[in-house]
């Protein structure tokens, strides 16, 4: 499937830290209870290596982790990039259609640095499905 | 294997579950035929994860026939699901001949297959019983019979008059209602005379629906008369 940029806005936070470059993923319309993944290319502006942990999720509001990739670690030498990938699972539905909003937040040793949010959101559906078990005559 | 006679209403319950977690609204067609024809539409909701048994009132094709079943489930238009029961429908007509009866000298016997009448002078009248196996009435029932020998080449002079050798309506078409005990049908064929040459007969019988024929069948019987038993013997002789 065709990737598509998705653009993100800071929320909180500093980007002397770490800085966001590019932001890629499938078409922002997914099944339910699918697994998809995004790509994000970080950047560190610092003069030193620095570890980070990042964890990407979906949700109504900032901290509501509807689903979450969970926390990725991983280490940017000084002024180097690097892509970090995020596997999400979609959300479980109760209603054929919803949309959520994408967060990004990246902390250091448990600090929190930056939060990201997408400036789109990614809508969420379920394709509709019957069984049939029985069939009797009166 | 379900069976229903032609055009009779019946309600098929088709049980049906949304695996998904959110709820749908789905249109449900009943189908049968190798046409798909649709019988009986039904629109429900499945709540997610919802069981719900869905109640589809279908008449019966007209046509006698075994008859495929299919459901077709459409939701916002979309076909979400085809199923094929693992049980065809049988139309036809439930209706049997459950007893011929022959009554003589004013008594009645039963179940008279392959029964001869050898020691009885006369026979009066004849019979059957009709019985709807099914659930629905049957309408337009009517019978024909016709008496013939086995043998024609054997002597008919004692009989007066001569036996009617052709089919002969015997009811006018009639609503034959379900239920167990069935509907005696008579005729009044007479045998009149005392018979001393053996002959074997053969009763024939027609049922027709709407005029269309769906039973046929036959008793044998052989007839004939000895002389008259003594007056000590009376009632229903064992067999």
């Amino acid at each position: 499937m065709k990737e598509m940029e998705l653009k993100m806005n800071k929320l909180s936070g500093s980007e002397d830290e770490v800085r966001i470059e590019k932001m890629t993923m499938e078409d922002p319309s997914f099944e339910s209870e699918t697994v998809h993944v995004a790509h994000a290319l970080f950047t560190n502006p610092k003069t030193s290596s620095f570890d980070y942990t990042a964890e990407l999720y979906l949700g109504k509001v900032v901290g509501n982790k509807v689903s979450t990739s969970g926390a990725i670690n991983f280490t940017i030498l000084a002024g180097g990039s690097k892509s970090v990938d995020f596997s999400v699972n979609m959300p479980v539905l109760t209603i054929p259609d919803d949309a959520f909003h994408v967060y990004l937040e990246v902390k250091h040793l448990g600090t929190l640095l930056i939060t990201f949010v997408a400036t789109e959101d990614v809508a969420v559906y379920i394709i509709p499905a019957i069984k049939v078990t029985q069939i009797t005559w009166d | 294997m379900p069976q229903f006679a032609p055009s009779s209403v019946h309600r098929a319950t088709v049980t049906l579950t949304n695996p998904k977690t959110a709820g749908f609204d789905y249109v449900a067609d009943l189908c049968m035929g190798a046409e798909w024809t649709v019988m009986a539409t039904a629109s429900f909701h499945l709540a997610g994860g919802e069981l719900k048994p869905v109640d589809f009132q279908v008449s019966m094709p007209s046509v006698t026939g075994t008859y495929p079943v299919f459901i077709r489930i459409l939701c916002g238009g979309v076909v979400v699901g085809t199923f094929t029961a693992t049980e065809d429908v049988v139309i036809a007509y439930s209706i049997e001949i459950i007893n011929f009866l022959v009554i003589y000298n004013g008594y009645m016997v039963r179940d008279l297959w392959d029964m001869n009448f050898e020691q009885y002078s006369k026979v009066t009248h004849l019979g059957f019983t009709l019985r709807n196996g099914g659930t629905s009435d049957i309408r337009g029932v009517s019978v024909k019979a016709r008496i013939t020998p086995l043998f024609p080449g054997q002597p008919l002079q004692e009989l007066s008059p001569p036996l009617d050798e052709s089919l002969r309506q015997i009811a006018q078409p009639f609503t034959l209602e379900p239920g167990r005990a069935g509907k005696d049908i008579f005729f009044d064929y007479r045998f009149p005379g005392i018979i001393f040459t053996e002959t074997t007969y053969v009763l024939y019988v027609e049922i027709a629906i709407l005029g269309k024929t769906v039973i046929t069948d036959s008793l044998s019987f052989i007839l004939a008369a000895r002389p008259p038993l003594p007056p000590s013997i009376s009632g229903i002789p064992s067999f």
